[in-house]
């Protein structure tokens, strides 16, 4: 298959120290470091992160011909993802270079728990712009939308490119409140698969909803194939007004939730459009999900083969 | 290259690349402790936008000091330890840009080069450091290039080899003139284990709190920690003190130096010890005395906290002078 995926790369910085813990105030708990001191870390990890170079990364080790639409800028993080991108087979396209900002970079402060305080610059995929788009090649399967641009116009021209083309669309928005929610719920009518997770899905409702309500209210909005993300809770597809009810197994000690949801979106994406078969598209998103979560960063936990297993998934018509 | 001609500094210590985090001002907050140290604050568990990043090559306290000398005229070589990576070549690229030699920086395969992160926040930052650890080894530097001075500072752990080096060079050359500003594992060694080099030391540098560290004192009078280490075997010592200012002494008389007044509020403190550390010893090198050594060096120290980084704000001797020509007439050295 040739998947072509748009969407945020960056690079993650996992700092480790014991002076990450949070130290607890009057009302929340902090983080306190003595200020104009040097703290020396435990450990120092640089892992590939970004939804977007995420997804392809999943779609490359499934064998799969990867592209990725992308920006990152001439400095030492957009070598580190070129490099990424070359190791893993994934094709960056076009001109991905922007010169009035740095790569995109998250860096985690990470004590010995699961917990951390994230740092984050989002600067560099936000200069996507229309030109980029001609980047695009017609003759792939599947565009899977990893990260919203932040206009609506290049959504607009995306969906457009691939209805051109006939083109599967899938589209797993997060922050989603760089759109209206009227908007954004248009442009995810029109894709063929949505996956969001629950915090997103009820921000898109405006109201907080559990899994199933959030996907029974979306497919009724109008989206013919939803998938609503629960982290280690509940996993729902509502499709063709049937609901799949998943649980995630809680088999591994989860150290590292980063990237989670993208490796599922793009996990169950894959399984689902060459098998057609919600049951095994949800398990192998599941089980990629469950992977990466076991290891600190999320490059070398993404899995090579696809795993089926008997993941219980009961149904529901609604 | 300065392989023909004989090299006036030699810098030794660990080179690094910071890299700017630049934190918005609504996402965290300084407070203070008991004893009036800012502590920076920030929610945990959440996440936390940055307004942005900004990389600078090859700082550090050695390299800031060749930095200096080298726009102060002074030819300048760097005797460090770097990876082969990206961030190792664009140090020696910053290096090169700033007239500093690298012909003795040794690259070392499969190793990554020192990459700190500076949490920017306000005019001060809280640096997250990750040193790795090189198999030092002291180079070969041929009679030609013998240098007048050697400025020694902060090095790893593992940086043994390079003391034990140094010692050997300058027991062959006495005539060589060695300043030295200890770092962090430099500091912790204590005065007894560094004997030697205290001994052999010509100008000495360091802040106030570590003079207090070195010498096993709690004693806060700044006339008492410098008389304690000229006793160590330093001939010309220079304590630093932050805004009040800082204490330079040959041994015969203390001079006392205000700070120069900043001409607007400072950008970023990164450097401010190292400029005043490395203006004074190469004010020294080209033959000033104590006092203007003094007044050379609060100014670079005032201009670099202008500045994002350590070096951007180095001046060149006729900067200096022309900051001196306008100087207040509060701006005065003052034998104690």
């Amino acid at each position: 298959m040739k998947v072509g995926v748009v969407g945020s790369s960056a690079v993650d910085i996992f700092a480790v120290s014991k002076f990450f813990r949070p130290q607890l105030g009057d009302q929340r708990s902090h983080i306190v470091l003595e200020h104009g001191s040097q703290l020396w870390l435990d450990n120092a990890i640089n892992e590939p992160g970004g939804d977007g170079l995420i997804a392809s990364l999943v779609f490359a080790r499934q064998a799969n011909t990867t592209q990725l639409l992308t920006r990152i800028a001439n400095d030492l993080y957009g070598d580190i993802i070129k490099t990424i991108a070359a190791e893993e087979h994934v094709q960056l396209m076009g001109n991905i270079h922007t010169t009035q900002t740095h790569t995109d970079t998250t860096l985690h402060l990470r004590s010995a728990s699961q917990d951390q305080t994230i740092l984050h610059f989002t600067g560099s995929y936000l200069r996507l712009n229309k030109a980029d788009l001609a980047n695009l090649r017609p003759d792939i399967d599947l565009l899977h939308i990893a990260s919203l641009p932040t206009e609506k116009s290049l959504l607009n021209k995306l969906l457009a490119f691939a209805k051109r083309n006939t083109i599967e669309v899938s589209i797993n928005p997060r922050f989603i409140h760089t759109l209206p929610s009227k908007a954004l719920l248009k442009i995810l009518r029109a894709c063929n698969i949505v996956v969001i997770n629950q915090d997103e899905a009820s921000l898109l409702l405006g109201t907080y909803c559990s899994c199933i309500e959030a996907a029974e209210k979306l497919s009724r909005a109008g989206i013919g194939h939803i998938v609503v993300y629960c982290n280690d809770a509940q996993s729902v597809v509502v499709k063709d007004s049937v609901a799949y009810i998943a649980q995630e197994p809680p088999k591994n000690k989860s150290i590292d939730g980063s990237g989670a949801e993208a490796v599922f979106a793009a996990g169950y994406v894959e399984q689902f459009v060459k098998s057609a078969n919600v049951g095994l598209a949800l398990s192998h998103g599941l089980r990629q999900a469950a992977s990466v979560k076991t290891i600190i960063g999320t490059r070398s936990g993404i899995l090579k083969q696809p795993v089926f297993d008997t993941l219980k998934i009961t149904t529901k018509t609604l | 290259m300065l392989t023909k001609d004989q090299i006036q500094m030699l810098a030794i210590g660990d080179v690094v690349t910071d890299a700017f985090i630049q934190l918005l001002p609504a996402e965290a907050e300084i407070e203070h402790d008991q004893k009036r140290h800012p502590l920076l604050c920030m929610t945990y568990g959440t996440k936390i936008p940055f307004q942005d990043a900004i990389v600078i090559n090859g700082v550090g306290n050695a390299a800031n000091a060749a930095v200096a000398s080298a726009r102060l005229d002074l030819r300048t070589a760097y005797i460090s330890d770097i990876g082969d990576d990206r961030v190792g070549h664009d140090i020696l690229r910053s290096l090169r840009d700033n007239h500093v030699s690298t012909e003795f920086i040794t690259i070392h395969k499969d190793a990554k080069s020192n990459y700190h992160y500076v949490l920017w926040y306000g005019a001060d930052r809280t640096i997250l450091i990750k040193h790795e650890d090189y198999n030092y080894h002291w180079p070969e530097i041929r009679s030609h290039q013998k240098p007048d001075w050697i400025y020694l500072s902060s090095i790893g752990s593992s940086g043994k080899a390079i003391h034990i080096g140094l010692m050997q060079y300058l027991r062959k050359n006495p005539d060589i003139k060695l300043a030295f500003q200890p770092g962090t594992f430099q500091i912790r060694e204590g005065s007894k284990k560094l004997q030697e080099l205290y001994t052999r030391t010509n100008v000495f540098v360091a802040n106030k709190e570590e003079f207090q560290q070195i010498l096993e004192s709690n004693s806060t009078n700044e006339k008492t920690l410098i008389h304690k280490m000229h006793s160590l075997g330093p001939e010309t010592v220079l304590l630093t003190d932050g805004p009040k200012g800082a204490y330079g002494s040959d041994g015969k008389q203390i001079v006392f130096m205000p700070p120069y007044p900043d001409p607007k509020p400072p950008l970023d403190r990164t450097g401010a010890g190292d400029a005043y550390a490395s203006t004074f010893t190469s004010a020294i090198a080209t033959g000033k005395g104590l006092q203007q050594a003094l007044a050379w060096a609060g100014i670079n120290s005032m201009s670099v906290v202008q500045q994002i980084g350590a070096q951007a704000g180095l001046l060149n001797q006729s900067e200096i002078e022309a900051w001196l020509k306008k100087a207040p007439a509060s701006y005065k050295a003052t034998v104690v």
